[in-house]
Protein backbone atom coordinates (compact mmCIF):
# COMPACT_ATOMS: atom_id res chain seq x y z
CA UNK A 1 0.00 0.00 0.00
CA UNK A 2 1.29 3.49 -1.11
CA UNK A 3 -1.60 5.67 -0.82
CA UNK A 4 -2.59 8.00 1.29
CA UNK A 5 -2.42 6.41 4.67
CA UNK A 6 -5.96 7.55 5.84
CA UNK A 7 -7.30 6.16 2.70
CA UNK A 8 -5.46 3.19 3.16
CA UNK A 9 -6.22 2.84 6.37
CA UNK A 10 -10.00 2.74 5.30
CA UNK A 11 -9.19 0.23 3.02
CA UNK A 12 -7.87 -1.80 5.81
CA UNK A 13 -11.07 -1.92 8.13
CA UNK A 14 -12.97 -2.41 5.01
CA UNK A 15 -11.13 -5.62 4.16
CA UNK A 16 -11.79 -6.84 8.08
CA UNK A 17 -15.40 -5.97 7.58
CA UNK A 18 -15.97 -8.24 5.25
CA UNK A 19 -13.54 -10.99 6.91
CA UNK A 20 -15.95 -10.36 9.89
CA UNK A 21 -19.07 -10.65 7.46
CA UNK A 22 -17.82 -14.24 6.52
CA UNK A 23 -17.43 -14.75 9.85
CA UNK A 24 -20.52 -14.17 10.83
CA UNK A 25 -22.16 -16.39 8.34
CA UNK A 26 -20.70 -19.54 9.95
CA UNK A 27 -20.39 -18.39 13.37
CA UNK A 28 -23.67 -16.51 14.68
CA UNK A 29 -24.38 -17.97 18.74
CA UNK A 30 -24.63 -16.28 21.59
CA UNK A 31 -20.99 -16.16 21.77
CA UNK A 32 -20.49 -14.46 18.17
CA UNK A 33 -22.80 -11.56 19.38
CA UNK A 34 -21.20 -11.22 22.77
CA UNK A 35 -18.12 -11.10 20.78
CA UNK A 36 -19.78 -8.44 18.50
CA UNK A 37 -20.40 -6.10 21.28
CA UNK A 38 -17.87 -6.51 23.35
CA UNK A 39 -14.64 -6.37 20.69
CA UNK A 40 -16.19 -6.22 16.80
CA UNK A 41 -18.11 -3.09 17.60
CA UNK A 42 -15.59 -0.99 19.74
CA UNK A 43 -12.43 -1.54 17.42
CA UNK A 44 -14.71 -0.38 14.13
CA UNK A 45 -16.21 2.54 16.23
CA UNK A 46 -12.36 2.75 17.30
CA UNK A 47 -10.80 2.47 13.84
CA UNK A 48 -13.33 4.97 11.97
CA UNK A 49 -12.40 7.77 14.99
CA UNK A 50 -8.78 7.65 14.30
CA UNK A 51 -9.13 7.43 10.40
CA UNK A 52 -11.38 10.10 10.48
CA UNK A 53 -9.00 12.38 12.62
CA UNK A 54 -5.82 11.12 10.29
CA UNK A 55 -8.00 12.11 7.33
CA UNK A 56 -8.45 15.65 8.49
CA UNK A 57 -4.77 15.63 9.94
CA UNK A 58 -3.58 14.76 6.33
CA UNK A 59 -6.08 17.32 5.10
CA UNK A 60 -3.98 20.13 6.80
CA UNK A 61 -1.13 18.94 6.38
CA UNK A 62 -1.33 19.04 2.37
CA UNK A 63 -3.11 22.23 2.41
CA UNK A 64 0.10 23.54 4.48
CA UNK A 65 2.55 22.28 2.16
CA UNK A 66 0.67 23.37 -0.70
CA UNK A 67 0.10 27.45 0.54
CA UNK A 68 3.44 27.89 1.65
CA UNK A 69 4.69 26.36 -1.71
CA UNK A 70 6.52 29.96 -3.19
CA UNK B 1 -26.85 -34.17 5.14
CA UNK B 2 -23.94 -32.70 7.14
CA UNK B 3 -20.38 -33.50 6.58
CA UNK B 4 -17.35 -33.26 8.89
CA UNK B 5 -16.56 -29.96 7.02
CA UNK B 6 -20.24 -28.40 7.37
CA UNK B 7 -19.72 -29.15 11.29
CA UNK B 8 -16.48 -27.52 11.57
CA UNK B 9 -16.75 -24.64 8.80
CA UNK B 10 -17.08 -22.29 11.90
CA UNK B 11 -14.10 -23.14 13.73
CA UNK B 12 -12.41 -22.29 10.38
CA UNK B 13 -14.33 -19.54 10.11
CA UNK B 14 -12.83 -18.22 13.22
CA UNK B 15 -9.70 -19.00 12.33
CA UNK B 16 -9.86 -17.07 8.79
CA UNK B 17 -11.32 -14.05 11.12
CA UNK B 18 -8.40 -14.14 14.10
CA UNK B 19 -5.66 -14.23 11.13
CA UNK B 20 -7.35 -11.34 9.55
CA UNK B 21 -7.50 -9.67 12.92
CA UNK B 22 -4.01 -10.22 13.14
CA UNK B 23 -2.89 -9.10 9.64
CA UNK B 24 -5.27 -5.85 10.27
CA UNK B 25 -2.70 -4.42 13.82
CA UNK B 26 0.27 -5.30 11.65
CA UNK B 27 -1.12 -3.19 8.64
CA UNK B 28 -2.88 -0.50 10.77
CA UNK B 29 0.23 0.06 12.77
CA UNK B 30 2.25 1.29 9.41
CA UNK B 31 -0.41 3.66 8.72
CA UNK B 32 -0.23 5.22 12.14
CA UNK B 33 3.48 5.48 11.77
CA UNK B 34 3.80 6.79 8.42
CA UNK B 35 1.10 9.43 9.98
CA UNK B 36 3.15 10.59 12.38
CA UNK B 37 6.20 10.30 9.75
CA UNK B 38 3.96 13.22 7.48
CA UNK B 39 3.31 15.29 10.36
CA UNK B 40 6.80 15.61 11.46
CA UNK B 41 7.76 15.65 7.43
CA UNK B 42 5.47 18.68 7.35
CA UNK B 43 6.95 20.54 10.67
CA UNK B 44 10.14 20.23 9.09
CA UNK B 45 9.30 21.39 6.41
CA UNK B 46 7.81 24.18 6.97
CA UNK B 47 10.85 24.67 9.52
CA UNK B 48 12.74 24.51 6.29
CA UNK B 49 10.73 27.48 3.80
CA UNK B 50 10.43 29.55 7.76
CA UNK B 51 14.59 29.33 7.36
CA UNK B 52 14.80 30.19 3.89
CA UNK B 53 12.65 33.20 4.19
CA UNK B 54 14.04 34.50 6.89
CA UNK B 55 17.77 34.41 5.43
CA UNK B 56 15.98 35.89 2.13
CA UNK B 57 14.22 38.69 4.81
CA UNK B 58 17.50 39.44 6.19
CA UNK B 59 19.23 39.88 2.84
CA UNK B 60 16.28 41.74 1.37
CA UNK B 61 16.69 43.91 3.96
CA UNK B 62 20.35 44.72 3.79
CA UNK B 63 19.61 45.51 -0.21
CA UNK B 64 17.00 47.86 1.17
CA UNK B 65 18.70 49.72 3.47
CA UNK B 66 21.94 49.69 1.24
CA UNK B 67 19.62 51.13 -1.95
CA UNK B 68 18.10 53.94 0.67
CA UNK B 69 21.25 54.95 1.87
CA UNK B 70 22.55 55.54 -2.00
CA UNK B 71 19.12 57.78 -1.87
CA UNK B 72 20.59 59.57 0.19
CA UNK B 73 23.94 60.10 -1.31
CA UNK B 74 21.96 60.60 -4.46
CA UNK B 75 19.60 63.83 -3.34
CA UNK B 76 22.41 64.88 -1.53
CA UNK B 77 23.82 65.10 -5.37
CA UNK B 78 20.09 65.68 -6.90
CA UNK B 79 20.05 62.61 -8.09
CA UNK B 80 17.07 60.42 -7.31
CA UNK B 81 17.39 56.48 -6.45
CA UNK B 82 14.43 54.38 -6.78
CA UNK B 83 13.95 51.74 -3.80
CA UNK B 84 10.51 50.18 -4.43
CA UNK B 85 11.28 46.99 -5.92
CA UNK B 86 13.33 46.18 -3.09
CA UNK B 87 10.73 47.70 -0.26
CA UNK B 88 8.56 45.82 -2.00
CA UNK B 89 10.61 42.79 -2.11
CA UNK B 90 11.24 42.55 1.38
CA UNK B 91 7.41 43.41 1.65
CA UNK B 92 6.80 40.21 0.18
CA UNK B 93 9.83 38.12 2.44
CA UNK B 94 7.64 39.46 5.52
CA UNK B 95 3.96 38.62 4.15
CA UNK B 96 5.61 34.81 3.37
CA UNK B 97 7.07 34.26 6.67
CA UNK B 98 4.15 35.69 8.16
CA UNK B 99 1.99 33.05 6.52
CA UNK B 100 4.10 29.77 7.24
CA UNK B 101 4.45 30.91 10.70
CA UNK B 102 0.18 30.91 10.67
CA UNK B 103 0.67 27.53 8.60
CA UNK B 104 3.15 26.18 11.48
CA UNK B 105 0.40 27.19 14.23
CA UNK B 106 -2.17 25.73 12.28
CA UNK B 107 -0.14 22.50 12.01
CA UNK B 108 0.39 22.27 15.74
CA UNK B 109 -2.79 22.95 16.55
CA UNK B 110 -3.89 20.26 14.60
CA UNK B 111 -1.06 17.75 15.59
CA UNK B 112 -2.46 18.19 18.89
CA UNK B 113 -5.75 17.65 18.04
CA UNK B 114 -4.60 14.60 16.20
CA UNK B 115 -3.20 13.06 19.37
CA UNK B 116 -6.27 12.21 21.19
CA UNK B 117 -7.46 9.66 18.57
CA UNK B 118 -4.02 8.88 17.49
CA UNK B 119 -3.33 7.45 21.22
CA UNK B 120 -6.66 5.44 21.57
CA UNK B 121 -5.92 4.23 18.17
CA UNK B 122 -2.65 2.68 19.61
CA UNK B 123 -3.28 1.54 22.57
CA UNK B 124 -6.48 -0.29 20.40
CA UNK B 125 -3.42 -1.89 18.15
CA UNK B 126 -1.21 -2.49 20.91
CA UNK B 127 -3.80 -3.60 24.21
CA UNK B 128 -6.67 -3.70 22.96
CA UNK B 129 -6.49 -5.85 19.45
CA UNK B 130 -4.25 -8.72 21.04
CA UNK B 131 -6.45 -9.45 24.13
CA UNK B 132 -9.41 -9.86 21.05
CA UNK B 133 -7.08 -11.86 19.17
CA UNK B 134 -6.06 -14.06 22.70
CA UNK B 135 -9.70 -14.35 23.39
CA UNK B 136 -10.78 -15.66 19.92
CA UNK B 137 -8.05 -18.11 20.20
CA UNK B 138 -9.20 -19.39 23.27
CA UNK B 139 -13.11 -19.63 22.08
CA UNK B 140 -11.51 -21.63 19.04
CA UNK B 141 -9.72 -24.06 21.08
CA UNK B 142 -12.48 -24.10 23.69
CA UNK B 143 -14.80 -25.26 20.73
CA UNK B 144 -11.64 -27.76 19.18
CA UNK B 145 -11.80 -29.40 22.79
CA UNK B 146 -15.56 -29.70 23.28
CA UNK B 147 -15.73 -30.96 19.66
CA UNK B 148 -12.73 -33.28 20.89
CA UNK B 149 -10.81 -32.06 17.77
CA UNK B 150 -7.64 -31.25 19.43
CA UNK B 151 -7.74 -35.03 21.29
CA UNK B 152 -8.42 -36.97 17.66
CA UNK B 153 -5.57 -34.78 15.74
CA UNK B 154 -2.80 -35.45 18.82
Amino acid sequence: MAGRPHEDGEILLRELGSAWSKTQEHWHDDMASRFGRSHWTPLVDESRSYLRALGECMELLTAAERDTEY
Amino acid sequence: MTDVADIHADIEALKEFAGALTRYRHAEREVADRGDYQIAATRASLEEKASQWRSLLAQRQADLATCQSAAVTDGQAGGRADCHAEAAAVQEAEERLESISRWQQQVEDGASAFLGPSSRFRNLLDVDLPRTEHHLLAIIDGLEDARGIRAARS
